[in-house]
């Protein structure tokens, strides 16, 4: 094929793409979402043992236990249908509060301008500069371990990317002829930013909000491990830590570890997919504008 | 000349950004220790001590460490000590912060960077792998390699990676940065080394990877529909020249200020990667001083960790303004 050729097929690509056909990745996303929202609501019914009842210990997997039994004989398989309500919620209520404080912090930064724009920026890179996890491990330890502050702790450093995202997004919005005739008529700054401006940046922020699900059950799951985790809710990070702290690794019981291993992963691998897949889509609609 | 002096004014604006976060982060450090719920005597002396001690001699204590003083005060005590290379005394190890620090410091340097070279290395090839060919087989897969590796949390990879190399097939030490017994030779002083660091390192440089490999292969792919791109393959250079000679280049630029805001990540990475594998570093010291509500070493830590941040991204700020002569200093 000459480059000429050849150039002009990658552009008939990216066209492909820039009409923005639900790609695979997306698709298998929501495919392994809607799983494992199935597994979280219907825990109890798909659970064939409670979770926190005691049993023979170390068991393989059998016909009985699907996943084997850990160290106190708990039904491997249980515990991980109810880890993933556990990591589901982390998950979405630690990112609806950074993206919330994120969307906040960029709207009145971007819309206000002047020296609110300082300040709050000024904050945003203290906290981009501050390495987080060290920071959510001490804040962690300090609070008693319970899963609101774990969700607290996570929503309070995760929000930079979204402010910044926002900002910028906020900045172009409110030289947009729309917000101008808005403010021509009379509209006040409250009504432009709420009712303008923030519809248009939804976008956006649901890309950002989806791929901070993803960071918050990543990091859920290490604080867990790490043994930072509220000991009264069993995570999949949680199950992984007491594998580990248990001797579930150096003995080889592969069916305590691998699970909640996976699990994690795969849970927030459909995250990734579908986020990933919403922010290319975006970028792709901005492009032509850009060009 | 006038580019020099362009150059050092930049250096001079971007320098003066750094005292107001400075400002930021020494208050943020302070208060996590003011809003401890600690008491810092109890630390500083101990449980048992404390409780045999007469009230009158607590509050003595209490004056020595100026907690008597008001919140600001205390705060510009403490920033007065800090400027005076006093970074208070970490109470688990018995022994002055920064020294501890400053101690542990070089193994974590040395894992950080040995883990991110490797890593900026098989990103940059693998990120080439796929913009050779948009949209080939091996692009495809590399770009869902990237998501799979996105998705796995680090700890995880450390433990799997621990499980096989170390526990399953033996190849490899599991944890600490030596033997116990140290091995007296030099070869064999650096060979045990070397086998030390090569798993934590690996995992460091797997945890990142998806970072580097993203960033590497969309910036290619822009460069490649660049106009300098075009005029090189109207010049009828063949495509290997083009990618490797022209758009690899310019696409290498902005990664470095890419390596800058990694920073922050990698010491969490470390962090994680240091408590499992028991690397001597300042990411391990971090975890062992939260456990253990050290404030005045998490104190320190934090104030460290986010000077190095601030450093790093100066650096690369700098060194891409050197290299890109098309950065405009304003």
């Amino acid at each position: 094929m000459s480059v000429c050729a050849r150039h002009k097929v990658s552009e008939a690509v990216l066209a492909g793409i820039r009409r923005g056909a639900p790609s695979w990745p997306v698709l298998i996303g929501l495919l392994l979402l809607a799983i494992f929202l199935i597994l979280a609501i219907f825990a109890p019914l798909i659970s064939p043992y409670d979770p926190w009842e005691p049993g023979k210990p170390f068991l393989p997997p059998s016909g009985t236990h699907p996943f084997g039994t850990n160290d106190i004989g708990q039904d491997i398989f249980s515990e991980l249908v109810y880890g993933t309500r556990i990591s589901l919620f982390v998950g979405f209520f630690a990112a609806f509060v950074s993206v919330a404080v994120g969307t906040l912090v960029g709207l009145f930064s971007g819309y206000l301008r002047g020296a609110a724009d300082e300040v709050l920026m000024g904050a945003t890179d203290i906290v981009l500069i501050i390495p987080a996890l060290p920071l959510m491990i001490i804040l962690a330890a300090h609070t008693s371990p319970s899963i609101w502050n774990i969700i607290i702790v996570i929503g309070a450093l995760w929000w930079t990317s979204t402010a910044r995202v926002v900002r910028s997004r906020v900045l172009q919005l409110r030289e947009m002829p729309f917000v101008e005739s808005a403010r021509g008529l009379g509209a006040g700054d409250a009504y432009i930013v709420f009712r303008h401006i923030l519809p248009n940046t939804l976008q956006v922020i649901l890309a950002k909000f989806i791929l901070a699900v993803a960071g918050a059950m990543l990091t859920e799951a290490s604080l867990s491990f790490l043994g930072l985790g509220d000991p009264l809710q069993k995570s999949w990070g949680m199950m992984l830590n007491y594998a580990f702290s248990r001797g579930g690794f150096i003995n080889g019981y592969w069916w305590w570890y691998l699970p909640p291993g996976i699990c994690i992963s795969l849970a927030v691998l459909s995250f990734v997919l579908i986020g990933f897949g919403l922010e290319e889509r975006e970028q792709k609609a901005m492009m032509p504008s850009q060009l | 000349m006038e580019l020099d002096s362009g150059l050092a004014r930049y250096i001079i604006r971007r320098a003066l950004q750094i005292p107001p976060l400075l400002f930021g982060i020494t208050i943020l450090a302070f208060l996590i220790f003011y809003l401890s719920p600690v008491n810092p005597v109890v630390a500083y002396l101990g449980m048992t001590t404390v409780q045999k001690m007469p009230a009158e001699d607590i509050a003595k204590v209490e004056e020595q460490l100026g907690l008597d003083k008001p919140a600001y005060e205390r705060y510009l005590l403490w920033l007065e000590h800090i400027a005076q290379g006093d970074w208070g005394f970490s109470y688990i190890l018995k022994r002055p912060v920064l020294d501890v620090i400053l101690e542990r410091f070089p193994a974590t340097l040395l894992l950080t960077f040995t883990g991110y070279g490797l890593s900026m290395v098989l990103g940059v090839v693998m990120g080439l792998a796929s913009a050779k060919r948009e949209g080939s087989p091996l692009d495809r897969f590399l770009h869902h390699l990237n998501y799979i590796l996105y998705s796995t949390p680090t700890f995880l990879a450390a433990l799997l990676a621990m499980l096989v190399f170390a526990v399953w097939l033996g190849w490899l030490p599991s944890s600490r940065m030596i033997s116990v017994n140290e091995p007296v030779t030099f070869w064999a002083y650096n060979l045990d080394r070397i086998r030390h660091i090569i798993l934590p390192a690996s995992v460091l440089a797997v945890s990142h990877l998806a970072v580097f490999y993203t960033y590497i292969r969309s910036s290619l792919l822009e460069a490649m529909r660049e106009d300098y791109i075009v005029t090189a393959r109207a010049k009828g250079l063949d495509e290997r020249t083009i990618l490797y000679r022209h758009a690899l280049r310019n696409s290498l630029l902005p990664f470095v200020t890419q390596i800058g805001l990694a920073i922050p990540l990698l010491i969490g990475g470390s962090v994680i990667v240091e408590s499992i594998f028991a690397w001597p570093g300042i990411g391990k010291l971090t975890y062992d001083a939260a456990l253990r509500a050290d404030y005045m070493l998490l104190m320190g830590m934090t104030l460290f960790t986010s000077l190095l941040v601030i450093i790093g991204n100066l650096m690369a700020d700098v060194a891409y303004a050197i290299l890109d002569p098309r950065v405009k200093y304003n």
